[in-house]
């Protein structure tokens, strides 16, 4: 299962990230443009880095490769990621798979035992 | 979900907190039926129902890639409010995969739903249990319990259920023990730390959850704790100064939702999970909007959840 929960967490959780979509929704902006604002406070590569765990998590789409690359917000991934129950959800999904893998491992050499007893149990209550 | 002892039937069970009338019209009604039938993601389309024993229910299942699936269902026993038996996975270019039986029983104000899918082979029985768990097809049972507890108790939930295979007090541990909760709940990536309290009811804990870039702290406080089949708490976002504060990764999530969780043995070595929240106490009117439009799906467009994000920038 993917998990977009933790890097859409990581995306959102920035004031400049968040900065940085909001000036993308009012429409399309080359990556230029966008980093204007943020150039007294930070270097070009830090503000590619914002950019790049924006795209990453799936909430900004670079067009095309080029050096005045536009960048568009990716609405159907910030809606997800603005969804509580969308986002409640894959968080119980993946938390259930790593219970799951963690559950494994923790039986692994109990199971024989448990199984046993177990069926004791079961037998015992019908 | 998976065939006991070699046999060519797939059993599940599930409460639903409905009288057996509603959860009938729900089964029946198309209109109803398009609210929840498929797994997560789909959504159907009726062409034509002839609700009786011999007819069938001719609809379209519109995968969330985009993909249709044709179905014709055939009715064989129709008793209203008690059984329905039908074949599944039927269409013009193929034979039914299975035949379903339904059981609907009511009691004090709750419907038991037991559901028996019958194969042609135990080898089909668990070629399909596979399937039908990889294609998400046991999310359908939750979009169920959703729609009933919107319709009849006009609440708004999330459930989620899931079998694990470990004994009951096993599984029950793994919610009440803070070094088990630790290894398996933060998101990956995630570390958790449970930083003080305790796991008793009227107790609470409060946590932090994190990596090096972000940090976020929590609170569970434990409203009903019985072993080895319940337990409910209240959550809650705090700063980490343990006071409450919103998430700053997740602008419209709510200030205060309430979990339930109940542990069901379905075997010796199989223990069921249901996981049930909803929202509590006060929220504002955007966060139940944004509760609510999450539930609806596709009517939202991306604006309206940006204009809620840049509330909180």
């Amino acid at each position: 299962m993917r998990d977009n929960l933790s890097l859409t967490f990581n995306a959102l959780a920035d004031p400049t990230r968040r900065a940085m979509l909001a000036h993308l929704s009012q429409g399309e902006t080359n990556v230029s443009d966008l980093a204007k604002p943020f150039l007294k406070k930070m270097s070009l590569p830090a503000i590619s880095k914002h950019l790049k765990v924006l795209e990453d998590a799936g909430l900004i789409v670079k067009t095309r490769e080029a050096q005045w690359r536009p960048c568009r917000i990716n609405g159907a991934a910030l809606k997800d990621a603005t969804d509580w129950m969308e986002q409640y959800r894959i968080f119980w999904e993946e938390s259930f798979d790593r219970l799951d893998e963690y559950l494994k491992t923790m039986t692994q050499n109990k199971k024989i035992n448990i199984k046993k007893k177990g069926k004791k149990k079961y037998e015992a209550k019908k | 979900m998976k065939p006991k002892n070699n046999s060519n039937e797939l059993t599940l069970t599930r409460v639903f907190d409905a009288p057996v009338k509603l959860v009938w019209e729900a089964w029946t009604d198309p209109k109803k039926a398009a609210m929840w039938w498929g797994p997560r993601g789909f959504s159907i389309t009726t062409k034509s129902k002839d609700l009786r024993p011999g007819g069938k229910w001719i609809y379209t299942m519109h995968g969330p890639d985009g993909v249709d699936y044709p179905n014709i269902t055939t009715y064989f026993v129709v008793e209203p409010m008690k059984r329905l038996e039908y074949d599944h996975g039927a269409n013009e270019n193929q034979k039914a995969l299975f035949r379903v039986n339904v059981i609907f029983s009511e009691s004090k104000g709750q419907t038991t739903m037991k559901l028996t899918m019958t194969f042609e082979s135990p080898q089909i029985a668990k070629d399909m249990s596979k399937f039908i768990k990889d294609a998400g097809g046991n999310s359908t049972w939750d979009r169920l319990g959703e729609y009933l507890d919107e319709t009849c108790n006009h609440k708004n939930v999330f459930l989620l259920n899931r079998v694990f295979e470990a004994p009951i007090a096993v599984v029950f541990d793994m919610f009440t023990k803070p070094a088990h909760i630790e290894k398996w709940q933060p998101p990956t990536g995630f570390t958790m730390k449970i930083i003080e309290g305790k796991i008793e009811e009227g107790l609470s804990v409060f946590y932090e959850m994190g990596n090096n870039e972000v940090k976020f702290y929590g609170r569970s406080t434990y409203q009903k704790i019985m072993r080895p089949e319940f337990i409910s708490f209240i959550q809650e976002f705090c700063n980490e100064n343990g006071q409450n504060a919103k998430h700053p990764g997740a602008p419209v999530w709510p200030a205060r939702w309430l979990t339930s969780v109940t542990f069901t043995e379905e075997e010796a070595y199989l223990t069921r999970i249901t996981l049930k929240s909803e929202i509590i106490g006060d929220h504002t009117s955007a966060e139940l909007e944004a509760f609510i439009s999450a539930r609806g799906g596709m009517t939202q467009g991306w604006n309206g959840s940006l204009d809620r994000l840049e509330m909180q920038l």
